[in-house]
């Protein structure tokens, strides 16, 4: 028998890595280009690559406020930066989750879809039954009120989570606010300084091999030829790349998600610093409000079918906390996939690999989500298509889930208008969302078999269909099914014969518990406040 | 809700199902639940579980120090695979992790890097659980050695006839009835098909609002009364017997070169070949694969095989063949020949029927235990739990989750299969010749091609069990993560050769365990 250590006693020789991918050409300089070229400039540093970054003065990028969700956290981390520098350089603002407001539902015009748990899982059955069952007597707080970031975002209140798992201040995560193009600034210093050559200038001419149809090089305005062995697309709805040259084709889902237009304009800060995105529900769309340092981001998402340019903007600036700081910025999209997010030797990253409207803050995370894919299955200059299927296949499956989670969003709120449940305060219904062409239609939508069966499935028994990957899972399909007031008609019936008196005690002394955690966390404000001073203090 | 539940069946699925419910349910006011066994296990027998054992255990509130007490039983750490391969004799597939992230890249793209210097470079090397379990060394946990390592994952070879008799006795002190009786006969609803009573042998009848169907591969309520139909999977486990063949006297190591040619000498010499009774061997033969179980006193092998290339007869003298270097008792010619059928049963749960067990299907009981599949079932239908009238939509995701889980353990005992490169007898000639299922196969090319591992739902096998069997099983991946290149050869070798050590340092001192 061999002493297997004694295989490491020999000497080592030099590894001389064979058809390494060299070239990295990035096209598009907006969150995803630099994200891209952050990322792969630092993780890929020891590859020797050459990454060069093209960006087009004259396209603008869509940077606008931007909601995120906590796994941007472990991307700086990845990436080596440091929270409090990352807050100040993007006028960055803390995130306990999402307010839906007018969406719908019996719990009153809004509900906060938080970034952790409704109470706790006791014997094995999820709490939302046994809230279920006390709902039925009228003897319960609304669901949120059991949820420690809710309370705390409806308080304006935040502060970090717990490390220490038996405290109640760890049953929650947190995200950012953000200033997209800010961002987008950061990482190109970031992206720059470890060695991205940033090009300023527009594709003209795209090369590709006669044989295989592989992306060679790209010609610019004035002339320049850039080589690559990999492409990044980064470029925008359009896909410069992956569409219109490599013709990888979009599937349309514009069906089940019809909002195709965007406008939006950003107005003063708000003094209350609410620790939330929030996202109201509006004639044929919804206007979201994302609240930064500096100021504050609104947009309205609308479905140009149903509305005018003008009357969105017009609805958008009717409801703005103050004056509109700067000219309204439209956008126009169309929700899908690119059915081959790689291709070749093109990767889409952002827009270019397809759109879902911002409902849920997937923008950003899906962005991470590829360049991290792309990391794992980096291939070499075969190109072995193995990756790419792989790469693909993975995207599709957390993109069609993210679908359906949006797709909830919409039907829920629909299935619901008209529908006076007894519990509810009075008028919950947004005259207008009530009368809407528009949310009629989402109404009548015939949902895939998918989703289906998992709105089904909780509306008989208040079961979650549950998954292990996934961004989305049980606590946040929960959120959206209650708060839109999707009451499912019976909970788990072992609670039929659970002591009434001693459960309304301890959700009781369970809601106290949250109410007193909340009420001892600083106002998000405050903390904003100090971390600038912090700033200051260190003399940046 | 659901308060009065019978559940039909003899063996082992039966039994955890029964106790599972006990405990779950009996706190409940109004619940009974009644186990019909018409012929309970008798002899011993020895069984295998899944390190999810101990999990179970605890959820029944089961002591761990007690129930070894009570239940012969031996620690297990793992499987040891040999003769699948003509070029890699011999794979201890343990429990526990096997190396850490090292820079946020996974272990395994290490090994495949430096393997291109170091072609005896093996995984296993890196799994406590697995150089401990070779070097027949192993602490019982009460007692465990502090150490950065991770720890080593067990679970337990039991008496299946002592095991049987303690998940009865716990499921009776929670107040369940037993009858001891057959059923003759099964009244279903005209109207829903739903099952209300069974006829029994001893002249009562049972009424109930749920059932569990755990008699075996006949289901005779779901099979035979609901009529829902069986799924083959033989083409994929090509095996339908399973011959037992008992010893008392397990003895030490038996030679088994006649059935494993012995052509790399070069790689049976980096690791010492012999096995302990830590480990679960499993030898591939002629006509399939066997599988040898310690408890202490009794020895059993287990013989898989397809009766279109071997006859029990053959099967039993090839097994009289490997006693007869050993003294053989009385007890070393006791046979019990079991007829397998690999595959699954359209549904799950149907009406008010749950199967449990082999009524359900069977998928291998190798790598994942058929009484982890039982224990997954129970929690499974208890996560979703049904009112009398047993929603059409609970059975449609019971069911749409219970088949991944049944792809996905089906697909990790196919893959020995599909490694085997010897073509010299029929048997392996036609499992060369197998299509095997699209989930599989793209999970394995994927891992040839690129190293890295296909996410497919379904639960039971972590990504890093898929890893450990799929380099145990040969199959090396062409490219690593890219990020493995970033460590230079000289650290990574040095950081290695520590691990190794420390990893080594650590098993030695743990006592040798002896059967």
């Amino acid at each position: 028998m061999i002493d297997a250590t004694r295989l490491f006693c020999g000497l080592g020789f030099s590894h001389m890595p064979e058809g390494n991918i060299v070239n990295i050409v990035i096209l598009g300089g907006g969150s995803a280009g630099w994200m891209t070229a952050a990322a792969l400039s630092q993780l890929l540093k020891k590859r020797n690559c050459h990454i060069t970054l093209i960006e087009s003065e004259r396209i603008g990028t869509v940077g606008v406020g931007e909601a995120t969700l906590p796994h941007l956290r472990f991307f700086n981390q990845r990436l080596g930066i440091a929270e409090a520098e990352f807050m100040h350089r993007t006028q960055a603002t803390y995130k306990l989750g999402i307010e839906f407001v007018n969406w719908g539902g019996a719990q009153g015009q809004a509900y906060i879809h938080p970034f952790g748990d409704y109470g706790l899982r006791f014997n094995d059955i999820s709490f939302h039954h046994y809230w279920l069952k006390l709902r039925r007597t009228g003897a319960t707080a609304p669901i949120g009120d059991y949820s420690l970031p809710v309370v705390a975002a409806k308080l304006n209140r935040f502060q970090y989570p717990s490390t220490n798992s038996r405290s109640i201040l760890s049953s929650y995560s947190y995200a950012y606010h953000v200033d997209a193009s800010l961002y987008a600034q950061y990482l190109r210093e970031y992206a720059c300084a470890r060695g991205v050559v940033h090009c300023i200038g527009e594709v003209t001419h795209v090369h590709q091999h006669p044989d295989n149809g592989f992306i060679e090089t790209l010609t610019l305005n004035d002339g320049r030829n850039i080589n690559g062995d990999l492409f990044i697309d980064c470029s925008g709805f359009r896909g410069l790349l992956i569409e219109q040259t490599l013709k990888a084709g979009y599937e349309d889902w514009s069906r089940y998600l019809p909002c195709d237009r965007a406008v939006a304009v950003p107005s003063p800060v708000l003094r209350q610093a609410p620790p939330y995105t929030r996202a109201t529900a509006s004639l044929a769309g919804w206007r979201w409000r994302i609240p930064l340092r500096h100021r504050t981001g609104n947009g309205h998402v609308y479905c140009s079918a149903y509305l005018s340019d003008d009357e969105a903007l017009q609805l958008l600036l009717t409801n703005l906390n103050g004056e509109a700081m700067a000219e309204p910025l439209f956008l126009r999209f169309n929700t899908g996939r690119r059915k081959s997010m790689w291709l070749k030797n093109c990767v889409a990253i952002g827009l270019s690999a397809g759109f879902l409207e911002p409902l849920e803050s997937t923008g950003i995370h899906l962005i991470q989500l590829a360049i991290m894919k792309l990391i794992e299955y980096f291939p070499n200059s075969v190109m072995e298509s193995a990756y790419s299927t792989e790469f693909n296949r993975s995207m599709n499956m957390e993109i069609e889930r993210i679908k359906d989670f949006l797709v909830l969003h919409y039907y829920a709120c629909e299935e619901n208008c008209g529908v006076n449940t007894p519990n509810s305060h009075g008028s919950t219904l947004n005259p207008q969302t009530k009368e809407s062409p528009f949310w009629q239609y989402c109404h009548n939508l015939t949902l895939e078999d998918r989703l289906r069966h998992k709105i089904d499935l909780f509306s008989a028994t208040g079961h979650v269909v549950n998954y292990m990957e996934g961004l989305f899972l049980e606590p946040s399909w929960i959120a959206v099914y209650l708060g839109q007031g999707l009451l499912p008609h019976s909970y788990d019936s072992r609670l039929d014969c659970c002591n009434q008196a001693q459960l309304q005690a301890q959700m009781r002394a369970l809601h106290q518990s949250i109410a007193n955690a909340a009420a001892s966390m600083p106002l998000h404000r405050q903390i904003l406040l100090s971390e600038t001073d912090e700033g200051h203090r260190h003399g940046e | 809700m659901v308060s009065k539940i019978a559940i039909v069946g003899d063996g082992l699925s039966a039994l955890i199902t029964t106790a599972t419910l006990a405990k779950a349910l009996m706190r409940l006011p109004a619940v009974e639940i009644t186990l019909i066994e018409s012929n309970p296990c008798q002899r011993h027998n020895v069984i295998s579980s899944s390190p999810t054992l101990q999990d179970f255990h605890q959820y029944l509130g089961i002591d761990a120090e007690q129930f070894r007490t009570i239940v012969n039983n031996s620690y297990n750490l793992g499987l040891h695979f040999r003769g699948w391969s003509s070029t890699q004799q011999d794979y201890v597939h343990s429990f526990g992790h096997s190396g850490e992230m090292i820079d946020a890249v996974e272990f395994h793209h290490y090994i495949t890097r430096l393997k291109r210097q170091k072609p005896d470079l093996r995984l296993e090397f890196f799994s406590p659980g697995a150089v401990a379990a070779r070097q027949g060394r192993f602490l019982p946990p009460a007692e465990e050695i502090r150490s950065p390592l991770s720890k080593i994952i067990y679970t337990l070879n039991l008496d299946e006839f002592d095991y049987c008799n303690f998940l009865r006795n716990y499921a009776l002190a929670k107040g369940v009835k037993v009858v001891q009786a057959s059923v003759t006969d099964v009244i279903v609803d005209n109207d829903n098909g739903f099952i209300r009573t069974l006829s029994l042998s001893n002249g009562t009848s049972i009424n109930a609002e749920f059932f569990f169907d755990c008699s075996g591969s006949a289901a005779y309520l779901l099979g035979e009364k609901l009529a829902v139909p069986y799924i083959s999977w033989e083409r994929y486990l090509p095996f339908d017997r399973r011959m037992d063949c008992f010893s008392s006297n397990p003895g030490r190591e038996v030679s088994v070169s006649s059935t494993v040619s012995s052509t790399t000498a070069e790689s049976a010499e980096s690791i010492n070949s012999n096995t302990t009774s830590l480990l679960n061997l499993v030898t591939r033969m002629d006509a399939g694969f066997r599988k040898r179980l310690y408890i202490p006193g009794l020895c059993c092998e287990q013989f898989y095989y397809h009766s279109d290339f071997a006859s029990d007869e053959q099967v039993f003298s090839l097994q009289r063949h490997h006693l007869s270097e050993k003294k053989e008792t009385e007890d070393g010619h006791r046979k019990k020949v079991i007829a397998l059928k690999p595959g699954y049963r359209q549904q799950f749960w149907a009406n008010n029927c749950l199967a449990v067990g082999s009524a359900a299907g069977f998928v291998g009981d190798t790598i994942i235990s058929a009484a982890h599949l039982a224990q997954s079932a129970v929690l499974r239908w208890l996560r979703l739990f049904p009112d009398r009238n047993c929603h059409s939509l609970l059975r449609t995701e019971y069911n749409r989750v219970t088949l991944q889980e049944y792809e996905h353990v089906r697909d990790c005992h196919a893959l020995p299969f599909l490694c085997a490169t010897d073509n010299s007898s029929s048997f392996w000639r036609q499992v060369a010749q197998v299509q095997w299922p699209e989930s599989l196969t793209y999970r394995v090319t994927l891992f040839r091609k690129t190293g890295t591992l296909a996410f497919y739902e379904g639960q039971s096998l972590t990504p890093q069990t898929w890893i450990a069997l799929l380099l145990g099983f040969e199959i090396q991946p062409h490219h690593y993560d890219v990020l493995a290149d970033d460590v230079s050869l000289h650290v990574l070798e040095s950081h290695m050769a520590k691990r190794m050590k420390a990893i080594g340092d650590y098993v030695k001192q743990l006592p040798v365990i002896r059967s």
